[in-house]
């Protein structure tokens, strides 16, 4: 069953000039799925779990499209409305979390809040919970009386990882969650944070800009750029038979312990200034293989049953393939 | 006066940087009371006891958990800390023996490339200024002309383009350019990097990580490159050490070690890193918890407190050659390899 189905969304903030973060991308994610977004620092992929969230910064406003959670609408929902699904029914794993634990409160006390704020029990019970939800999360219970400075940044990313997990939530969105921790902390935490699922059947988004995170802990993944989805599909799909040039570019900029050491290739350039408006694709000013078309409207393509690209395809896609690990390709552009 | 008695040995065929024993502990902040009563004072063993030597033109890694003491390592190389014992040579020199000319030659010489571009930049700086500013605190000629070179060499080109711009005019990978271009200028013999492409998007990673070899290959100088990632480490360093509380438990070329890591310590940091294949699925943490405080240190093994395979003889400290292939190249500090290789 589908939990999570976003449609054609737009998100834009408002400014001097007015920037639109997000433009036109949809997705849906199955119940008890996870699925990857990933793209590089000003993709939009932040936003987007920021709108699907209903956590936007005052600035930002959904333009267009629509977010449906469970079967309801929840695109335009009041502030109040928004508040009752969050934390209970969806919550988040945000980048920055584990320095926004308030410093002054007890571990406990900041879980029993969050309990609080949403269910009516009393101060033994959420005691108790808080202790349960720090043992979920691989942390000694007694720890619920530190405060936070007496944890690590691991323990820190855990105590939060618990907090989204107090209400039983039906989706957890995690952006970045490990981004700032060493490998060993970040394999320990991704592990939790998988077995947990597995445990309590939740649903899950994992926004990153690191594509062996996703490949490791993803079902489906979606790659934006640009404030657009460039790629979506199942990941083992995407890895083995991506087509598009940026998700190409990607998995060949990326570094593996695995196998026989190979060059890496770089995409030179930067991103599209996302206050422009912009008919054709985003990537095409980085793109080794675009041609004039490329400046035209780009229509998504479905190469196989639930793979969708959204290319042009200025030259067959098994060229594009075979070219993009080759370093020279991508130095010698010929830009639209 | 005899110019050969100032300058360092420029004429020096072994390691350009090589060091023994070294420690670098800082003492305990404790309570008030506790000193008043004489109380002991406790150290934080940041490094305790390295031997390494780096050659020209070679890039050696340095690969550990946040608080092994890599950084702290990098750090006392090149001279921003004081060790508190042990032997730092450069180009055969014992540091804290060299005259005041040859330290500044020492100063000149060793540079460090930092994790942030986007800290390390003064923002009101120019790229101009941010450049020339080693060359106007080590008083050397010719300025305008090293800055262009510098940023030649950093692939800012042309320089014209850039030499006007501020840190907020530039991408992340061009301010990393800048902060090499600012390390390079005094063209030292010796650079420390540590996690130069961490704060860097993905796709510019890469192009960051060539330019660095390339430029210690035409420079032929040395490099420690710093990280927890052993996939940047594989594609930029000849030999790797891994660190673990203050000590190196493994070391050998880096092919080597990634594809057959020896101390059960390098095999979880190996194990940890995530793999760009579907195939692979998240698998259960070899090491649980972090490392512990470098104050109270165990007997024994410091890593036998956390080692899934640690056993009787672990209590006995096991040094560097405690395992050593054939060739002598690759060696871990370790009694129980030959074991955990079967099991």
């Amino acid at each position: 069953m589908t939990l999570l189905e976003v449609n054609d969304l737009h998100v834009t903030y408002a400014g001097d000039p007015a920037v639109e973060a997000v433009r036109g991308v949809s997705f849906t994610l199955e119940e008890g799925e996870t699925l990857g977004i990933v793209g590089e620092s000003g993709c939009g992929k932040t936003t987007l779990a920021q709108a699907v969230m209903g956590a936007l910064p005052d600035n930002g406003e959904i333009t267009g499209g629509e977010i449906i959670f469970d079967g309801q609408d929840i695109t335009h929902l009041s502030n109040r409305q928004r508040r009752e699904i969050r934390w209970e029914r969806m919550s988040m794993i945000s980048q920055s979390a584990m320095n926004s634990l308030d410093p002054v409160y007890r571990v406990k006390d900041q879980i029993r809040e969050a309990i609080q704020e949403h269910r009516d029990v009393s101060d033994a019970e959420a005691y108790e919970r808080s202790r349960e939800l720090m043992e979920l999360v691989g942390l000694d219970p007694d720890r619920v009386e530190d405060y936070p400075h007496q944890l690590s940044g691991g323990m820190r990313q855990r105590v939060i990882i618990a907090m989204s997990l107090a209400l039983d939530p039906d989706l957890i969105i995690a952006d970045e969650p490990t981004t700032a921790l060493d490998v060993i902390i970040q394999e320990q935490i991704l592990y939790r944070i998988k077995e947990l699922q597995r445990e309590l059947g939740n649903s899950m988004v994992m926004v990153t800009h690191d594509i062996s995170v996703v490949a490791e802990t993803c079902d489906s993944m979606v790659v934006m750029y640009g404030g657009e989805l460039m790629e979506a599909g199942n990941v083992d799909e995407i890895f083995n038979n991506a087509h598009h040039p940026y998700t190409l570019g990607l998995q060949n900029a990326f570094p593996s312990v695995e196998g026989e050491k190979r060059d890496l290739t770089s995409i030179p350039g930067s991103p599209p200034d996302l206050s422009e408006p912009l008919e054709g694709c985003p990537f095409a000013s980085r793109c080794p293989f675009a041609a004039p078309e490329c400046e035209e409207k780009v229509p998504v393509r479905e190469p196989v049953d639930g793979h969708r690209v959204r290319c042009h395809e200025p030259v067959p896609f098994e060229q594009i393939r075979d070219r993009s690990g080759e370093d020279e390709t991508w130095l010698s552009q010929n830009k639209v | 006066m005899a110019i050969t008695e100032q300058s360092l040995n420029w004429d020096y065929d072994g390691p350009i940087m090589e060091v023994a024993g070294l420690e670098k502990h800082f003492p305990q902040s404790t309570g008030i009371v506790h000193q008043l009563i004489g109380g002991d004072t406790k150290h934080v063993k940041a490094v305790d006891g390295v031997d390494m030597a780096i050659e020209s033109g070679e890039t050696m890694g340095l690969v550990g958990e946040s608080g092994c003491g890599k950084s702290t390592l990098g750090e006392v190389l090149i001279g921003l800390q004081e060790p508190t014992g042990g032997s730092i040579k450069f180009l055969g020199t014992e540091l804290s023996s060299m005259s005041d000319a040859q330290h500044k030659e020492f100063r000149r010489n060793v540079q460090m490339i930092f994790q942030d571009p986007y800290e390390s930049l003064n923002p009101r700086f120019s790229v101009e200024q941010w450049i020339r500013e080693p060359l106007e605190v080590h008083d050397i000629d010719n300025q305008d002309e090293r800055i262009y070179e510098a940023l030649e060499r950093a692939e800012l080109t042309p320089p014209e383009n850039y030499i006007g711009e501020h840190p907020h005019e530039l991408s992340g990978g061009e301010r990393q350019r800048v902060s090499i271009a600012r390390a390079l200028v005094l063209e030292p013999k010796f650079i420390v990097a540590d996690e130069p492409v961490s704060m860097l998007d993905v796709s510019v990673r890469a192009s960051i990580l060539n330019l660095l070899r390339k430029l210690v290959d035409e420079l032929d100088m040395g490099a420690l490159y710093i990280s927890h990632d052993l996939s940047l480490i594989r594609q930029m360093c000849d030999r790797t050490s891994v660190m673990y509380l203050g000590k190196v438990v493994e070391r050998g070329p880096t092919e080597r070690l990634i594809k057959g890591p020896k101390h059960p310590y390098a095999r979880a940091l190996l194990d940890a890193v995530p793999v760009p294949n579907p195939e692979h699925n998240i698998s259960e943490p070899q090491l649980e918890g972090e490392p512990p405080d470098p104050v109270d240190l165990p007997e024994g093994c410091n890593f036998r407190p956390r080692c899934p395979f640690a056993a009787e003889e672990c209590f006995e400290e096991p040094g560097l050659d405690a395992y050593e292939t054939a060739d002598g190249e690759h060696a871990a500090a370790c009694w129980r390899v030959e074991t955990v290789d079967e099991m």
